[in-house]
């Protein structure tokens, strides 16, 4: 999976601030589990490719995994050895915008003990804190 | 579906902050509507809806202020990072009257697919019906013991329960068997290739080819 935008408006955007919890994606929408975010932070492509990667190593072949977010946003480094100044430097990475509440995997057709162990592999990926979170009955 | 009792109390303040107050002495705001009355906001104890709300009953019998109501639990707002009930909505119903509403779904057995070799996949979790108030069903089973590889479950398929009538679209698949797709791999150039910036001003060399080629056309 491309994980970068195909088309940007900017190449560069600014940092900015991660206020407040999510009140978008923050709940199990697709499958019967969920991972959690309990902080806000950046979550980078390859942090989401190795999350991934962890948990398909674990799963078993009914069990399905969906990634709730994307790297949408570019952070920029400057090059080591460079004097400060003339610009901002080039982008390096993509980073998915995480706010605490927000649902970053979701698993499905497998049991709770399975989806627990494989939340914990992909947790140890993680820069933030997450928990398990279950679907909701139907109201 | 039992019918179950909760007592409820009238509530005269509204707004974030008067809730938010409400909500930390351990009660929960809400609200009945319904059969052209007037809206009244009520407050509930926390513990005593969770635990109707843990047992899967839809319809309440509601007491505020030694008058009793028949009502529907039509909405509930959660706290997804808390994991707390915000708000729920009541709806005021009559017993003989058909209500519409979602319940989910559950599957049961083990498909003839799977063991040959397919994998389920739940697509429809709730189906939306309609109903008597006296006979919501709690859930309804599928059985999809028989179901075999690349057969699915329609709508039209479900169990037909006495009283109850499916409103959903009837083509509408609720569980399916199939073979595992394999995740298309992607070519190393693309996964590197940085993304297109729509923004970009073109620079004044290309401008010139720009316009050259525009004339020729």
């Amino acid at each position: 999976m491309r994980l970068m935008p195909k088309r940007v408006k900017f190449r560069k955007s600014q940092r900015q601030k991660i206020k407040g919890n999510a009140t978008r994606g923050n709940k199990v929408s697709f499958g019967e589990f969920g991972l959690q975010s309990l902080e806000p932070g950046w979550i980078t492509a390859q942090q989401l490719e190795a999350g991934r990667v962890s948990a398909s190593q674990y799963l078993p072949r009914e069990g399905k995994l969906i990634i709730r977010v994307f790297p949408h946003k570019s952070v920029s480094s400057k090059p080591i050895e460079t004097r400060m100044g003339k610009g901002k430097g080039e982008p390096e990475y993509w980073v998915a915008v995480v706010k605490p509440g927000t649902v970053l995997y979701e698993l499905s057709g497998i049991n709770e003990e399975i989806a627990r162990m494989t939340f914990n592999r992909i947790a140890h990926k993680m820069p933030v804190k997450v928990r398990l979170v279950q679907r909701r009955k139907t109201i | 579906m039992k019918i179950l009792e909760l007592k409820a109390e009238k509530r005269t303040t509204k707004g974030s902050k008067a809730v938010k107050k409400l909500r930390e002495s351990g009660q929960i705001p809400a609200i009945l509507y319904g059969h052209k009355q007037d809206n009244v906001m009520l407050c509930l104890n926390e513990h005593d809806f969770t635990r109707i709300l843990h047992t899967g009953t839809r319809m309440i019998n509601l007491t505020v202020d030694n008058n009793k109501e028949s009502a529907l639990i039509k909405d509930v707002q959660y706290d997804n990072l808390l994991d707390c009930v915000l708000h729920v909505d009541f709806s005021r119903i009559d017993l003989t009257e058909r209500v519409k509403l979602r319940v989910s779904i559950e599957l049961h057995g083990e498909s003839i697919g799977v063991k040959e070799g397919g994998v389920l996949t739940h697509v429809m979790k709730d189906v939306e019906i309609e109903c008597l108030p006296t006979a919501i069903p709690e859930k309804i089973k599928v059985n999809i013991s028989e179901l075999g590889l690349g057969k699915a479950i329609h709508v039209k398929e479900l169990p037909v329960l006495e009283g109850v009538l499916y409103i959903s679209d009837a083509d509408v698949v609720v569980a399916t068997v199939h073979q595992i797709v394999e995740a298309k791999t992607v070519p190393e150039e693309e996964l590197l290739a940085e993304p297109e910036v729509i923004t970009k001003k073109p620079k004044e060399g290309e401008e010139e080819a720009a316009a050259e080629s525009a004339k020729k056309t």
